[in-house]
């Protein structure tokens, strides 16, 4: 079993720095071979490249739905979030954007998906410190992750 | 009657920008591409950081075309410091450019363009009918994307290029593996020309100045002469004399224009236009093939250039792979103080980057032009002719022209903002 670990966001956007933070804790933790980390920011289509080759996908990115902050919403590629609360893309794609695609033109190469989205209430552009809400809910996140993986 | 078109956000473009069209009768009383994307002040806060943090901070610009700015920006800091690089760097430079050119041709024409031309709203929609296309959209992506990480280290901003070369040289079993997927990508760059060649694009002929870079002994896009289709012919040194900017409310994005002339298209129509006899063989003769002949002056063939560019930047990229024995050099060079420029072809067009660096290597002025930039002014005077041909048609269709328009140039607009919403409202209703 082959696990990767993606986390999306930009660290020059507070909030949105969320799903890199997340896997750079997960870094300082002992993990099995067989889990890779990867640092996406806003990878666009991108995305199936990365999870190409993959068993399993453990995706994180902020999202923005209008639930309490800190919340942690769980999506499959069954069940995607709604795309419109993935705040960032590139040319237009987010991740759900991506995985859609996946689905339709090469589903025998996606892996099973997680999508950790953490609700992270508004953005606020250009503000680079993580506040501790957020680092709350970025161990929360992690120990999610752990258990998903082992 | 009066009319408003008015578009408040533009899709399948990078970044934010707006249309509002004023019309009263046939006459255009009102037209405003606005980039409301928020400028993120690069060229102040490069200035007081080291030279060789540049290439880092400058391919931040743009997540599409890091490569782009990197290499345009290591090329002028060379130029500043009076270092030559390799002809073994060249290549490399060269390789790593086509790499980007392949993954963003291929990302426009199959994800952004073409659904404007079948008829859908986005390649989703699109993806159930014409399956094998978007199959082979992101084959070719996928080699671009590859190419790039084996040159730079990873696909998005990469690490290995630096001044007076890279870090990592290619292995050989790693480039054999690449040389391979070229090979087969050749086919689908073929389908890819002869696809868009089908496709009903609009009549409108719009005979601007077009801009590129251009030398004798190749098909310029790291460095060469700049060069016009109305007779500008100047070294990049010279860029500043001849090609100004102005800021031009409401928009974030400054608008270009050359000295006593105006506006101007920058990008693979352009290059096509100037340069289509410097291209592989094979890249001219599909051109011929499907009637595509030089000059031509209809910005909306910019989407079959950009399927020619596909061929040529896939055979190019095999044969610097053949002549080349890469192997790691000696990559040392004295930092002295100066001034340089370098201009390079992004996919998107011209790209200007320059510095000047004091004695300790330090950045006291950045000057950067991106290739969106360039064309913004462009696009509006497009936009001033196309626009009276298609009033009569019901306004969803004539937004729709508008949103097609601008996005044959692939604007980008996060790194022109220093900008796409489009609006038509009938002033009656």
């Amino acid at each position: 079993m082959k696990i990767v670990v993606i986390g999306c966001g930009n660290l020059l956007i507070e909030e949105d720095s969320i799903g890199i933070n997340a896997v750079r804790e997960l870094r300082k933790y002992q993990l099995p071979d067989f889990v890779t980390i990867i640092e996406a920011g806003t990878p666009g289509l991108g995305l199936l490249d990365l999870m190409e080759g993959f068993d399993k996908v453990i995706i994180v990115d902020a999202v923005v739905s209008g639930a309490p902050i800190g919340t942690i919403h769980r999506f499959t590629d069954e069940i995607l979030p709604p795309r419109e609360v993935v705040p960032f893309s590139l040319h237009g794609f987010n991740i759900v954007d991506a995985i859609q695609l996946g689905k339709k033109v090469q589903p025998e190469k996606l892996p099973e998906i997680v999508i950790m989205g953490i609700e992270v209430g508004q953005l606020k552009l250009n503000k680079v410190d993580v506040d501790n809400n957020i680092k709350l809910t970025i161990q929360k996140a992690i120990e999610t992750i752990l258990k998903i993986i082992n | 009657m009066s009319k408003i078109i008015k578009v408040d956000y533009m899709a399948r473009v990078e970044g934010e920008a707006a249309l509002e069209v004023e019309v009263d009768g046939k006459e255009i009383k009102k037209l405003v591409v606005d980039v409301f994307e928020p400028p993120r002040f690069f060229q102040g806060f490069l200035v007081g950081r080291k030279f060789d943090e540049v290439p880092d901070l400058v391919s931040r610009i743009c997540g599409i075309c890091p490569v782009s700015h990197q290499l345009t920006a290591i090329q002028a800091i060379e130029n500043a410091m009076g270092i030559i690089p390799s002809l073994q760097v060249k290549d490399l430079r060269k390789l790593f450019a086509l790499s980007q050119l392949i993954q963003s041709h291929s990302l426009h024409i199959y994800m952004l363009a073409l659904p404007d031309f079948l008829g859908y709203e986005s390649v989703l929609a699109m993806a159930d009918k014409y399956k094998p296309v978007v199959e082979r959209a992101l084959r070719l992506k996928r080699l671009g994307n590859d190419l790039t990480v084996l040159l730079g280290g990873r696909e998005v901003h990469p690490v290995t290029a630096v001044v007076n070369g890279f870090t990592i040289v290619p292995s050989k079993d790693k480039l054999k593996e690449i040389y391979d997927r070229l090979m087969l990508a050749k086919v689908d760059a073929i389908e890819t020309v002869k696809l868009v060649a089908g496709l009903k694009l609009p009549e409108f002929w719009n005979e601007c100045e077009h801009i590129a870079i251009y030398d004798d002994s190749q098909y310029a896009v790291n460095e060469g002469r700049l060069v016009s289709t109305m007779g500008l012919d100047i070294k990049s040194e010279d860029y500043r004399k001849h090609i100004k900017e102005e800021q031009v409310p409401p928009s974030n994005a400054l608008h270009s224009y050359i000295e006593g002339r105006g506006t101007f298209m920058v990008g693979p129509l352009p290059r096509l236009n100037i340069k289509f006899e410097k291209m592989f063989p094979d890249a001219k003769a599909i051109a011929k093939e499907v009637g595509f002949a030089v000059p031509n002056y209809n910005p909306f063939k910019s989407i079959t250039a950009r399927a020619i560019e596909l061929v040529h930047s896939i055979d190019e990229s095999i044969a610097i792979i053949e002549r080349n024995n890469f192997h790691e050099e000696d990559r040392s060079f004295a930092v002295k103080s100066g001034e340089g420029c370098s201009i390079t072809e992004a996919p998107r067009g011209i790209l200007y980057h320059k510095y000047a660096v004091n004695s300790q290597g330090i950045i006291e002025e950045a000057d950067i032009v991106t290739p969106t930039s360039h064309n913004v002014a462009n696009m509006e005077q497009d936009l001033y002719q196309f626009i009276p041909r298609i009033l009569e048609l019901p306004d969803d269709e004539i937004t729709l022209k508008c949103e097609t328009a601008i996005r044959n140039y692939d604007p980008c607009f996060s790194c022109s903002a220093h900008f796409l919403k489009v609006n038509i409202k009938d002033a009656n209703k």
